[in-house]
């Protein structure tokens, strides 16, 4: 009877010990690319919340604001309102991009301005998204 | 001709076929147009071709509604009257003043802007205007200006005139004294109008000087053009054929008194100060002077049922450190206060600050500011014109103190209806800054409360007396009929902004003159 050779046993475990490393590698990478839908709003959030420079600010502006609008304090309608679908690829893009996102922010505030979607906080009128953006600040 | 009227022997009675009461802006116009026809008109002028104290405290009266400038100072007793001291700014009034709109009580004039416009051209003669031509299209190249970057669907780049501005007892005192048929009487003050036994004629009207002479006119027409306040005055006063007053059957005469809504709403941080300030800028053009201010599309005032308004930006030199260090605006609603080290900014700095970190307009308008820092150049004070709605509440009444002549002085009770009028400034502020967002020009800071009634406090007048004696076809609901003759009296004609039934946002001068022009062509038509 013809033995099978042990080293063909041990390149197979060894084999199957790198293809399992590999898949579990590539696993991690998909998953470090692509979170699941909360985590990616999260991820978001706080790159939006950022946004407005000075942290203090932003989120006074969001308290106040989140005060008027309770109903919205939601991270993830925030980001949606912002950005939508937050497991979109586009808004994955965004995540590791801080000129389109600020770009993409400032377009929404735009259409805030055409809709007459403002909100006035400490007197200032706002784009309903500056104001999001804020409530961002302060939930994150 | 023109005599004083302490000359004229006590008890005299003069004759004319018209009688104008009044030398102010509308009376002289209207006398000027009577220069071409062969009927005698009189002239009767409280004043002389001087302010004196004696004849200005005539005006003196009691503010019983909401505050208001002295009676006696803002408007001028003697020959040329307000004129005498007006800013010149004319504009005809725009078509949407002139509709009965379901949203504004009481609106509507029974004529529209298409049959005034001919006055409207006349009328830029006294007043020594350009052409008649108000297009922003037209003169912002005359002006040598670049074009407003506004697009002009909401918020409309526009133009008034201004007169140099003419002082009509100056400029047209040589007309009065040359003329043949015009007799003009200074020091005359009317006194009462005297009617038929039927009261359906004025027969005459009583005058009388402050040194005591008394003397009548007898006349086939009578003008009331002595102002909008005293024209009501002097229907209230005239008691001897009806007791309430001549014209006042439905006790209208004295309501409705509008004065101009003015108030600072706002700042406004502009990306560029240079592409905006020079439009508002005064130019004196050869033709003219010109200024620029925003009107309010008139779809979106029906839309949003507002009254008609206009915002003016005065450019203010709001240093950076004192908008850095700014609590709130009053009446701007705070929310908490911050509950970490930054506690002592007021919400107003966090909300700026906010605007400056997400970038864009007001990144751009900071660091204009900032540039700006020593030169003091920088933002716009927002001001905004609303025509107020018309208000029956608000209205002069006689009251029981005597003036030198032993009349009874007037009470001014201004009321403002301030859940139309302060819905038209928020909105259209909001309109505003919508607007400047989103053509990326700049930021507005709303410096009134987003509801309560808090502004009404700064609310000042503009010196613009308007209705009291309001125009409207139905006697019920209107002093004056459509040719300003008043109700129930087949002689006696009213000119001036009395009559108007809506204040409209532009400045009244141009249209009262337009009306007594159109009142005078009526008077000279049944007079030949």
């Amino acid at each position: 009877m013809k033995r099978e050779p042990s080293l063909g046993r041990r390149r197979f475990l060894v084999l199957a010990g790198f293809a399992l490393a590999a898949l579990g590698f590539g696993k991690l990478r998909a998953a470090a690319a692509t979170p699941p839908a909360t985590d990616a709003a999260q991820a978001l959030a706080r790159r939006i919340a950022a946004l407005p420079g000075r942290r203090a600010s932003a989120r006074a502006v969001g308290r106040a604001y989140l005060e008027r609008q309770p109903e919205e304090a939601h991270v993830e309608r925030l980001v949606a309102s912002l950005i939508g679908d937050a497991t979109s690829h586009e808004a994955r893009c965004l995540i590791d991009d801080p000129d389109a996102l600020r770009r993409a922010v400032r377009a929404r505030c735009r259409r805030d301005f055409a809709d007459g979607e403002l909100v006035a906080i400490g007197g200032w009128l706002l784009a309903r998204s500056e104001a999001r953006i804020s409530a961002l600040a302060h939930l994150a | 001709m023109i005599h004083d009227a302490r000359n004229i022997p006590d008890g005299q009675t003069l004759e004319a076929d018209v009688c104008i009461i009044g030398a102010g802006a509308a009376g002289i116009s209207l006398a000027r147009e009577f220069r071409s026809h062969r009927f005698r008109v009189i002239l009767l002028e409280s004043g002389g071709f001087e302010p004196d104290a004696e004849t200005q405290a005539l005006y003196q009266g009691e503010i019983i509604g909401h505050a208001y400038y002295p009676l006696d100072g803002s408007r001028n007793r003697y020959f040329g009257g307000t004129t005498a001291t007006w800013g010149g700014m004319c504009l005809p009034f725009d078509a949407i003043d002139f509709e009965a709109r379901p949203w504004v009580p009481h609106s509507g004039w029974p004529l529209e802007l298409r049959s005034l416009e001919p006055y409207y051209r006349r009328a830029h003669e006294p007043c020594e205007l350009g052409p008649y031509e108000y297009r922003e299209a037209y003169w912002t190249p005359r002006r040598g200006k670049r074009p407003l970057p506004i697009d002009g669907e909401l918020i409309q780049p526009r133009i008034a005139q201004f007169s140099p501005p003419t002082h009509f007892g100056s400029a047209y005192r040589e007309d009065i004294w040359r003329s043949e048929n015009v007799t003009a009487y200074l020091y005359a003050n009317a006194l009462e109008l005297d009617a038929d036994e039927s009261v359906r004629t004025v027969t005459r009207v009583r005058a009388g000087t402050l040194a005591g002479g008394r003397f009548s006119v007898t006349a086939k027409y009578f003008v009331l053009a002595a102002h909008a306040i005293e024209n009501a005055r002097l229907l209230l006063l005239s008691r001897s054929a009806m007791p309430d007053g001549l014209g006042n059957q439905h006790g209208l005469v004295g309501r409705f008194f509008m004065e101009r809504v003015n108030c600072r709403s706002g700042i406004f941080a502009p990306v560029d100060a240079r592409a905006i300030e020079p439009f508002f800028e005064n130019d004196r053009l050869e033709e003219c002077g010109v200024n620029g201010f925003l009107g309010i599309s008139e779809p979106w005032q029906r839309d949003n049922r507002v009254l008609n308004s206009s915002i003016h930006l005065h450019a203010t030199p709001v240093r950076l450190r004192e908008v850095e260090q700014a609590s709130d605006p009053p009446g701007a609603e705070g929310g908490s206060p911050p509950s970490d080290a930054e506690a002592d900014r007021g919400l107003g700095t966090h909300a700026w600050e906010v605007l400056k970190g997400l970038g864009g307009d007001a990144r751009a308008a900071w660091r204009r500011w900032w540039d700006a820092w020593r030169g003091g150049e920088i933002a716009f004070d927002i001001w905004q014109d609303v025509e107020p709605a018309p208000n029956p509440a608000s209205r002069v009444l006689l009251s029981s103190e005597p003036d030198s002549l032993g009349q009874p002085r007037i009470m001014l009770d201004w009321r403002l209806t301030p859940s139309l009028e302060g819905e038209t400034i928020r909105k259209t502020l909001k309109l505003f800054a919508a607007e400047m967002g989103r053509l990326g020009l700049g930021r507005v800071r709303m410096d009134i409360a987003e509801d309560g009634d808090a502004w009404v406090e700064g609310v000042v007048g503009s010196f613009h007396h308007i209705g009291t004696t309001r125009m409207h076809v139905d006697a019920r609901q209107g002093v004056v009929d459509e040719h300003c003759r008043v109700h129930g009296l087949s002689n006696l004609y009213v000119a001036g902004s009395s009559v108007f039934p809506t204040a409209g946002q532009a400045n009244p001068t141009l249209t009262l003159i337009a009306l007594a022009l159109r009142l005078g062509d009526r008077i000279a038509e049944q007079l030949s």
